[in-house]
């Protein structure tokens, strides 16, 4: 009994402290809070990255990211009752990041472009 | 071999069977084999011959010489002479325990119904027995039971004949479900007061000793105890002690006073002294544990229900069960792991293929590439669940999972990549080849177990094992000839039986990945776990094919959830994007069926799904028709172990929106709560909280809904609030408060304050001896205090005038009631 590979809870857990180290130093202090709550919700994914096993768990992190960013985005979509599909070519400037939060205000867009 | 037996008129009596020649093997250079037979035959009492028998690993017959110990004394000295003769010669066989190679030669078991055919009975029991039986424990104690209930009477004195056995026949089998429960006569003892506490530690009262539930309490006041108690071994001659620290605290003690008094104190049979054994501290799986020392008994089987796995988790009608299957002695079975008894389960089926078992372990795992390592060094799946109150939830668990795998894929530690079947099929994933030509020892062992394990199961639902039991003294109505030694047991013996046959199941598994079990091989653990994944996840697949939301999965349960026409997509992934809103992580109001706002979210955080168009109602047909399709696919038995009107998963304590796979509770249709992760199911919960709790849990189990459950919620914060008001107004008495704890270093090497730590040491300048692994209990006295030593106190030195500390048990109090409130809305 006992296992010789971490879990990738464990795993999860030690490339948080990884990044932490460095990367995180250098964020601002709102920041590092996201950076945690990130890693933190790689664990909703857990059972598909021990499935998958990548050498690197950085690959499959990054792919629970990555999904977790799709779902959460999907999710937006359905509560606001639209598909930002249909407007990718809207051509309105991106929102501007603004204040000290962690996470970009967002600006309230201007009245639509008339031409 | 000394054979202890209870015949039919009630008699005890010992025998000794002589013709037991117990036998090893040694493999080796054909010259140097017969240099060692020279050697040995010119020391001591052995008969050698070379012959023939199987290697486990790649089925070769290998020439190896086989030693028969004429006095089975020798046996352990003879191997060791071997090794010392030429440490490169291979032994096999020698270290197996003598009464279960006894047992397997002769086809008897521990507790059998045997015919014996004895010789003229011959001298009483006296000192000075050859060396030849002072080793050798009671290793069987095969038993007859008779008609006759007559009891010993007063003073009686019972010299123990000693016949020797001319032969021995069982009449008995192991894997029957009816038989017969040894007719012993049990005595109990046990310290007064809280029977969890070491007495160790310092606090213990007097002994109480029983006979038939009749209790005594034995004190100094007017006679010392041990002259009371030899009284009453005598009087009484029971064949069973059961007691709680009776083997490092109550044998020991009433020895010594004993000896002090110049008394014989006949806790044996024999006239040989009581066996002892040193106590130890040892790692498993992560943690430390300790082990007291052992005190067995010759003649006379000593359980302490302290020390003891099988009687601690099972009680007796699982320790009789577990001796029967094993065949190892009962003391020792008490006492040691179902991992040592599976081990002796597999090592009885190779004995009788005439393969050699090796004495220690000499097979490595093989070489493995980095990246095959990664994909094979895992375990089960665990999916995390989602969080929120569900109503109408099915659990769906595989039944014995890992088991059935290995029976019904073969696999054993030496069908893995076997050399003898190259085009086997492999195993997913990871491409390991299991033999097709010959079936695994650990196979037909555990299938035997399953078989009768589900027997149990089947005898529990039938409707005689509810009304008869073998205790209730009425003529068992099944019987089935008037001679038939077969009774039904009653349900709750099936239920204890089911449970130590459990325990020997999840060893058999857990032994394949142990370095140092015999049957171990690492490869046929990783084919097991993967197989299991595998299996989950056509469960998963099928569950979602078929309109079912999987909620939680854990290892070889999935918790669903029939939700209306819920499905991701109707072709699968890709197609129905963007998801459902019932597939979204937000929660879901369940009273209104629509999705809550993000304040509202915060507000409640209710992620039951009920965006179905149809009010959800349990379908109980719905889940047994979904459990029988997964069997179909999978191969594998599956059972709808219960349709829950609700489940509530809770998050991490640390983080709130994280899940974690063992934080739950479920409410079955029939009332009956299910409970994992919470406090009250923690071993180191003061008795107060965990009282709360239980309440708090048991009032909203009679919910039916998320609507109901609110209501429920209002009367259980009642009861809480009465909890924390008892705990201000000082009236909760202070063994309700107590925390145990287990040590996890020596009291001087802690280097921190915490409770434990303060505890320890103030144990240790009281002068307890504490060891790492031992429990220790103490009271949060103030918890905040600028002086360590008032922060807690040790249980085992409170006195009265110490208060507790209200705010520690309060939050305590906080603590456990709020997976109870998190989802809910008052």
């Amino acid at each position: 009994m006992g296992r010789t590979v971490a879990t990738f809870r464990d795993l999860i857990e030690q490339e948080l402290q990884n990044w932490k180290q460095r990367f995180g130093r250098a964020l601002r202090q709102e920041e590092q809070a996201h950076l945690e709550a990130m890693f933190n919700r790689v664990r909703l994914y857990v059972q598909a990255c021990t499935y998958h096993f990548p050498v690197d768990a950085m690959h499959g992190i990054h792919v629970a990211v990555e999904l977790d960013h799709e779902i959460r985005l999907r999710r937006i979509e359905a509560a606001l009752g639209i598909s930002l599909e249909t407007q990718w070519m809207d051509s309105r400037p991106l929102p501007l990041p603004a204040g000290d939060g962690g996470v970009a205000d967002r600006v309230e867009p201007a009245a639509p472009p008339t031409d | 071999m000394v054979v202890w037996l209870i015949e039919s008129s009630q008699q005890r009596r010992r025998l000794i069977d002589h013709s037991f020649r117990p036998c090893f093997y040694v493999q080796g250079p054909e010259k140097q084999l017969a240099r060692l037979a020279e050697a040995l035959t010119a020391c001591a009492a052995v008969s050698c011959a070379l012959t023939e028998r199987q290697n486990i690993w790649d089925r070769r017959r290998l020439r190896v010489l086989q030693v028969a110990v004429h006095h089975p004394t020798l046996f352990a000295p003879l191997a060791r002479f071997v090794r010392r003769f030429d440490s490169s010669l291979a032994l096999y066989d020698s270290d197996l325990m003598l009464a279960t190679m006894y047992c397997w030669e002769k086809n008897i078991f521990p507790l059998a119904r045997v015919e014996i055919e004895a010789g003229a009975a011959g001298t009483d029991v006296a000192p000075g027995f050859s060396p030849a039986h002072a080793d050798l424990k009671v290793g069987a104690t095969p038993a007859r039971v008779g008609a006759s209930s007559a009891g010993p009477g007063p003073n009686a004195v019972r010299p123990y004949i000693t016949s020797e056995i001319l032969s021995i026949t069982c009449r008995d089998n192991e894997w029957l479900t009816e038989y017969e429960r040894p007719p012993v006569r049990t005595m109990r003892i046990r310290l007064e007061g809280i029977s969890d506490v070491n007495p160790k530690h310092g606090r213990h009262g007097a002994i109480e000793v029983a006979i038939e539930n009749d209790w005594q309490t034995l004190d100094d006041s007017d006679e010392p105890t041990a002259q009371v108690f030899e009284r009453l071994l005598r009087v009484h001659d029971p064949d069973v002690l059961v007691t709680e620290w009776g083997d490092d605290v109550l044998l020991p003690g009433l020895l010594r006073q004993a000896q002090r008094l110049h008394l014989r104190l006949p806790l044996n049979r024999d006239a040989l002294p009581v066996e002892k054994t040193r106590s130890r501290s040892y790692m498993s799986y992560g943690r430390i544990l300790f082990k007291e020392s052992t005190t067995t008994l010759f003649g006379r089987l000593h359980i302490d229900t302290q020390n003891s796995f099988g009687a601690d988790q099972c009680e007796m009608e699982g320790l009789w069960e577990l001796v029967r299957v094993t065949k190892l002695p009962v003391q020792y079975a008490c006492r040691t792991t179902p991992g040592t008894g599976i081990s002796y389960m597999q090592m009885e089926v190779a004995w009788r293929d005439g393969v050699l078992i090796p004495a220690q372990k000499a097979e490595p795992e093989g070489l493995k590439h980095p990246d095959e390592l990664l994909r094979a060094d895992r375990g089960g799946l665990v999916f995390p669940p989602r969080l929120g109150f569900f109503e109408n939830v099915a659990e769906l668990d595989f039944v014995s999972e890992f088991p059935s795998i290995m029976a019904k894929f073969n696999i054993s530690p030496e069908t893995v990549n076997c050399p003898c079947c190259p085009q086997a099929p492999r195993v997913p994933e990871l491409g390991y080849r299991v033999c097709q030509r010959h079936r695994g020892i650990t196979s037909r062992v555990v299938e035997r177990l399953i078989a009768k394990r589900r027997q149990y199961k089947e005898m529990m639902r039938s409707p005689e094992s509810g009304v008869w039991s073998p205790d209730s003294g009425i003529p068992n109505p099944q019987a089935r000839t008037p001679d038939s030694v077969s009774r039904v047991p009653s349900a709750a013996a099936c239920k204890q039986r089911r449970d130590v046959l459990k325990w020997l199941l999840v060893c058999c598994f857990g032994y394949t990945g142990y370095k140092n079990a015999r049957f171990g091989k690492i490869e046929a653990h990783e084919a097991i776990n993967a197989l299991a994944r595998e299996k989950l996840l056509v469960a998963k697949e099928a569950a979602e094919q078929r309109g079912f939301r999987v909620l939680h999965a854990l290892v070889d349960s999935i918790y669903v959830q029939k939700a209306g026409d819920w499905r991701l997509g109707a072709g699968g992934w890709g197609k129905a994007l963007p998801l459902p809103i019932a597939d979204c992580r937000l929660p879901i109001d369940p009273i209104n069926h629509r999705q809550l706002s993000s304040i509202e979210n915060r507000q409640s955080k209710i992620g039951n799904c009920r965006s179905c168009p149809q009010p959800l109602v349990p379908n109980r047909e719905d889940y047994e028709r979904l459990a029988q399709e997964i069997e179909q696919l999978t191969g594998l038995p599956l059972a709808l172990e219960a349709v829950y009107r609700y489940a509530v998963f809770l998050p991490s304590q640390q983080c709130a929106e994280i899940p974690v796979p063992n934080r739950f509770f479920c409410v079955s249709d029939e009332g009956e709560l299910k409970v994992r992760g919470l406090e009250c199911r923690r071993h180191d919960t003061p008795p107060f909280v965990t009282r709360m709790q239980r309440e708090v849990l048991a009032i909203l189990a009679e919910a039916r809904d998320f609507s109901t459950y609110c209501g429920k919620l209002r009367e259980a914060r009642e009861v809480y609030e009465r909890y924390q008001e008892r705990l201000r107004d000082g009236s909760v008495a202070a063994e309700e408060l107590v925390i145990r704890k287990r040590l996890t270093k020596a009291p001087g090497n802690y280097q921190k304050n915490s409770s434990t730590a303060i505890a320890a040491r103030q144990l240790d300048r009281a002068g307890v001896k504490l060891r790492p692994g031992e429990n220790i209990e103490f009271i949060i006295t103030d918890a905040d205090s600028s002086l360590i030593d008032d922060r807690v106190r040790a249980w085992t030195l409170w006195e009265g005038w110490r208060g507790y500390d209200v705010e520690a048990y309060g939050k305590a109090l906080a603590k456990a009631f709020e997976p109870a409130a998190h989802f809910g809305r008052q």
